[in-house]
Parts: structure tokens; C-alpha cells; sequence
């Protein structure tokens, strides 16, 4: 029985030996820890960078920041293949731009799997959460501080705010109507510096603000809503063409001085309730359709030399403002706000406010990386079979110990 | 629906329709100066009516007194509100009369207490040029009335626009004659209500 005892004491010894032995000529093979949180993810990546192995298996339970993918990277690069797979990472993404306003708000744009939710936060925390449908989710937010975080998951992605536009007077050319009235009162309202020229009688403007010449360096667009712009229509162009913005509105896209310029010409049929407009016809090429009821399309849009040009079918907007709920002149004014907006010229932006972004996380761990795989899975999993060097010199010491007492004391009792 | 269209309003108590021919005048005087496209026929619709928004200018005239139901005062505070006008003329020119007790009474109810518009406002300059302010009118002269000259117009004025007028100065007797007969006059005393329609289009 002892002899026995010995002999498996010895096997054990023996095994325990050759498996040490193994791990010390096949570090390669010895899956590394398994990266369950990005502060593992770091020491993971001090190990394999201090002693090189062939292969780095990560799981992942969030996204890894810019540093920590370029060291994967690196560590890549140097002959490590490194593994990865994250089934509780969600892909995210966020962009924030400036809206041309004089609001000065900024669009957030974010981007994730169809019906995720996205939370949407700042440097002084929580803001929104944000239901992505289909390509993604938008908010327009009045004030951000610091970076603006979307997070989904484990991932987070992070946007730096940008700096906001300086937008210019902004230019009115109709005759006298309510339509000009109530479009200069919902700018106004807006915050938009507006001058106009109205046309009362032949011959005749009233003009409001100064008589400057429409250019860039004063107007950040102009808008044209009936057959008093023909005048102007030279210098509009010009105009356009510089960088400027036009938007032409009811009678306005439908006369010949435009022909150049406009997306698409005012036709006679018009829709009829709920918002009255006379279908766009004729659609440039290159035009893009911004608004349409049903197949009958009633904003359009197109570049125009350097600047841009919106097209309009809506010439009675203003009974939008007057006929409709508690929040009618909110809309109107959001509607006109908007469409100014699209294209609105404004100086280049000088960029964005501090910090860093990483706009994708996931996408860019995917680029530096490769997708994520089942081998990082299995690795994973396959290292709970194998037992670490330290258990397996335990083991040989004491089946040693063992053997060489049972040795030592045999005939004791 | 771009046109001008010229608008009365109709008011519960009183005499709303107590200048008819206002309108025709006034219309004729805005197809005769301007390029404003403007229906030939005016329309009066009840001031308690959702069919007062299709008209942001609404003239309100009368002799007797003035006093908005509840359902008035609440459709013309929200037409206000949206952006409309509303021109108000005493067409009794007399400051002790019941119609300007009343309405001046009314309009602080409904709005707030008319203050005095000054003479160099933009109203008096938006089309024709009246550097004295308001134009007299012939039963000012004529020592009907009170027997006063009333040198300025009251308003109610909202973010910088006018959003109610208030005149003590009977336009409503001085513009009431069929248009043929301005053929009569050496200076059309209607160019003043011209003035304010282009008023309410432009500002």
C-alpha cells in the first residue's frame, strides 16, 4: 500500500515537473489573464509588454480608451496576436456640430444598434437619454460643458464640444404682405438680426435696417419670397455664388432671374391642407428634396457655386403662426429658424473646445484590432482548465515532500 | 389667400357696423398707392371667431359702448398674442363719450392701458410722410364732438410693434364716403389709414 502510495507520489511529481517544464518552453501557449474590467485590461497590457507573449486574449466589459488601443496596437505590432470579444459591448457612436443660429445651439448626433438607449451626458453629468431608431438619434442642446458622452453598454463614446458659429443680418426681399411680416417677426423672435426690403408700391421699399450691398461679409443669407426680389436677382447670384445662402420662397422660385440658381421651380398645383404649398417642379439634378407631402415635393435644396440655395413651395406660412395650437408660432419659427440654418453662410469655425475625442470607440478598436473573435472566448475559457505555475509547483513540492517522508519513515510504525 | 383683405370686426354690444363704407374707401385707397395685392371687398368677422386669424389688421368702430364677452376678450388677446393688429377708432371724437370710456376701459382689461404714441413713430412715416403726427380730422375742426384737436393716437405696444391702436379722432366718420367722391377733395384724408395698413404688412 505505501509502495503504491510512493509510486503515484512519484507520478504526481513527475507530471507536476513536465507540466512546469511545458509552461516554461511554451510561454506562448499560456493564455494571458483574462481581462474582465479596463483596469485589468492595463495590467494585461504591462505584463505583455514587460514579458512578450504570441498571444494576448481580452473579454472585454467596456470599451478601451485611445491609449489603451494604441497599446494594443503597439503590442500587435511587435508579434503578439492579440484576441478580443466583448458580448456586452454596444456599439456607439457621437458627433456634435454647431447649428448656424443665433441661438448657438449644438446638434449631438449619436449612433447605435436600432432601439438601443443611449445616455447622453456632460462634464456636469446626466443630460438626456436617447432612443436610437433606425440610423441614430439627435438632440439640440442650448449648453453643454466639456466633452458630451454618449454611453451604450460598455461603450463610450465622447465628443468634443465645438466652438460656436458667428452667424450674420440675414435679409428679407418681398413686397408688402403678411407672409414677409410674419417671416421677419418669427426671425426676429429667433434672434436673427433681420433687415428687409419691402416693396409697397412701384418704385417704392420700405426699407428695414441699412442699405448695405449683400454680401458675405454682412448677411449670412438671403431670402426672397414673391416677384420683388427680380430686381435684386443679379446680386443674389453673385451673392450665391460667394458662399452666400438664398432661400427662394413661393412666387420667388418660380421666376425665370432664378433659373440658375434654384433647385426647383414653383409649379401650379398646390397641396392643400395640412400645410398649404405649391408643389416643386422641375428639380434640378442635383437638387435634394428637404420636405415633401406624400410624392409632392415642397422644399428642395442645391448647391450653387459656393453658396447653397433652398427652394420653397410654402408662401402662406405665416397661417401657421395665426391658425394653429398653443405651440403654432414655436413651430413656425422653428421652421423658418431651420431652413435659415441649412444655409446660412457663416466663417469658418475655428474648430473645437479642448479635450479629446474618441468619437467610436468600438469601431475603432474593430480598425486597430480586427472583429472580435471566438478564439478570445475560448482562450478564456480554456484557461480555468489549466492550472497557473505557482499550483503546479505546490503540487510537485508536496508529492515530494511526500514521497521522501514516506521513504524516510517506512518500518516507523 | 396672400391678398389683403380688408377686416371689421364684429363685437357683441354696440355698433360695429356704424361706418360702412370705411372699407371700400380704405381698399380703394391701397389698390390706388400701393402694389399691395389687396381684395377688392373687405369682410367683418365676429371677434370671438377662429376666422379672425385669417386676418392679422382687424378695424373695430363704434358709437355706443364697448365691452367684449368672455369668449371676445380671450380670441382677440390670443390673435394679439400671435402677432395681429387691431386698429380701434372712437367714432364718436368725444373723450367724455361712452364708446372711449368704454373701450380705453376695455383695453386695459384685455391688454393693458393704452399709452400716447409719439408723433415721430414709424406709423406716420410707413407710407405717407406725417411729421405732425396723426392727421385732424374735419369734425375735430368743426367743433363737434369735444371740441378738441386730439394731437396723439394711444397703443398697446408689444416687443416693439403696435398691437392695438386706439383713436380718439373719429377716422371713422372722416373716411366714411363712397370712394368716387375723393375726386372732390384736394388731399385724400384717407392716406392716413393707408399708412396704417402698410404698418401692420410691414412691421
Amino acid at each position: 500500500m505505501r509502495s503504491r502510495a510512493e509510486w503515484l507520489l512519484r507520478a504526481v511529481t513527475l507530471s507536476a515537473l513536465m507540466l512546469l517544464i511545458w509552461h516554461a518552453v511554451n510561454p506562448a501557449e499560456l493564455p494571458p489573464a483574462v481581462v474582465a474590467a479596463r483596469g485589468g485590461l492595463d495590467r494585461a497590457l504591462l505584463d505583455a509588454t514587460r514579458r512578450p507573449v504570441a498571444t494576448l486574449a481580452l473579454t472585454l466589459d467596456s470599451t478601451p480608451g485611445a491609449v489603451q488601443r494604441d497599446w494594443l496596437g503597439a503590442v500587435r505590432a511587435v508579434g503578439t496576436a492579440v484576441a478580443w470579444s466583448g458580448q456586452g459591448l454596444r456599439p456607439v457612436g457621437i458627433a456634435a456640430s454647431p447649428v448656424a443660429e443665433p441661438e448657438q445651439r449644438i446638434r449631438v448626433a449619436v449612433a447605435g444598434a436600432d432601439g438601443s438607449t443611449v445616455v447622453l451626458s456632460d462634464q456636469l453629468g446626466f443630460i438626456d437619454t436617447l432612443r436610437v431608431q433606425g440610423a441614430g438619434a439627435s438632440k439640440l442642446l442650448r449648453t453643454a460643458s466639456g466633452s458630451l458622452v454618449a454611453t451604450a453598454g460598455g461603450s463610450r463614446a465622447v465628443a468634443t464640444r465645438p466652438t460656436h458659429l458667428q452667424v450674420r443680418r440675414v435679409l428679407v426681399i418681398a413686397s408688402a404682405g403678411w407672409e414677409s411680416k410674419f417671416l421677419i417677426v418669427a426671425l426676429e423672435e429667433a434672434g436673427w438680426l433681420v433687415d428687409a426690403r419691402i416693396r409697397v408700391a412701384p418704385g417704392v421699399e420700405t426699407r428695414q435696417g441699412g442699405d448695405f450691398p449683400l454680401d458675405t461679409a454682412r448677411y449670412s443669407a438671403v431670402i426672397a419670397l414673391d416677384g420683388a426680389a427680380a430686381s435684386h436677382a443679379t446680386a443674389i447670384e453673385r451673392y450665391v455664388s460667394s458662399g452666400g445662402g438664398a432661400i427662394l420662397a413661393g412666387a420667388a422660385a418660380r421666376l425665370p432671374a432664378f433659373v440658375r440658381i434654384t433647385a426647383g421651380v414653383g409649379g401650379s398645383r398646390r397641396t392643400g391642407d395640412p400645410r398649404d404649398g405649391i408643389v416643386l417642379t422641375g428639380l434640378k439634378a442635383d437638387a435634394v428634396i428637404l420636405e415633401s407631402q406624400g410624392a409632392a415635393p415642397l422644399v428642395a435644396a442645391r448647391r450653387s457655386g459656393s453658396g447653397r440655395v433652398v427652394s420653397s413651395g410654402y408662401d402662406e406660412s405665416w397661417q401657421w403662426r395665426m391658425r394653429r395650437a398653443a405651440e403654432a408660432p414655436a413651430g413656425h419659427r422653428a421652421w423658418w429658424t431651420a431652413l435659415v440654418s441649412a444655409v446660412a453662410y457663416v466663417p469658418a469655425s475655428t474648430g473645437d473646445i479642448g479635450g479629446a475625442s474618441d468619437p467610436a470607440p468600438l469601431a475603432a478598436l474593430t480598425a486597430v484590432l480586427g472583429p472580435p473573435s471566438e478564439t478570445a472566448r475560448n482562450v478564456a475559457g480554456g484557461s480555468s482548465r489549466i492550472p497557473p505555475a505557482w499550483l503546479i509547483f505546490g503540487v510537485l513540492l508536496a508529492s515530494l515532500l511526500g514521497e521522501v517522508a514516506s521513504r524516510r519513515y517506512r518500518g516507523l510504525a | 389667400m396672400n391678398q389683403f383683405v380688408f377686416c371689421t370686426g364684429q363685437y357683441a354690444s354696440g355698433d360695429w357696423e356704424s361706418a360702412p363704407l370705411v372699407p371700400a374707401n380704405l381698399i380703394d385707397s391701397i389698390a390706388r398707392y400701393t402694389s399691395i395685392d389687396v381684395a377688392a371687398t373687405g369682410v367683418s368677422v365676429p371677434l370671438d371667431s377662429p376666422r379672425l386669424f385669417e386676418h392679422p389688421l382687424v378695424f373695430l368702430t363704434g358709437h355706443l359702448p364697448f365691452r367684449l364677452t368672455g369668449a371676445e376678450r380671450a380670441n382677440v388677446r390670443l390673435f394679439t398674442d400671435r402677432g395681429g393688429m387691431i386698429f380701434i377708432d372712437d367714432h364718436n371724437h368725444d373723450v367724455g363719450g361712452i364708446f372711449h370710456k368704454t373701450a380705453t376701459e376695455e383695453i386695459a382689461r384685455t391688454w393693458s392701458p393704452i399709452v400716447r404714441l409719439p408723433n415721430n413713430h414709424p406709423l406716420y412715416d410707413s407710407f405717407f410722410n406725417f411729421d405732425d403726427g396723426p392727421p385732424a380730422t374735419s369734425h375735430e375742426l368743426n367743433g363737434w364732438g369735444d371740441n378738441l384737436i386730439h394731437p396723439y393716437l394711444g397703443a398697446v405696444v408689444r416687443d416693439g410693434r403696435i398691437s392695438v391702436l386706439y383713436s380718439n379722432k373719429d377716422y371713422s366718420s372722416e373716411w366714411n364716403y363712397h370712394p368716387e367722391n375723393k375726386k372732390f377733395s384736394s388731399v385724400d384724408n384717407t392716406r392716413f389709414g393707408v399708412n396704417i395698413i402698410v404698418y401692420a404688412l410691414t412691421s
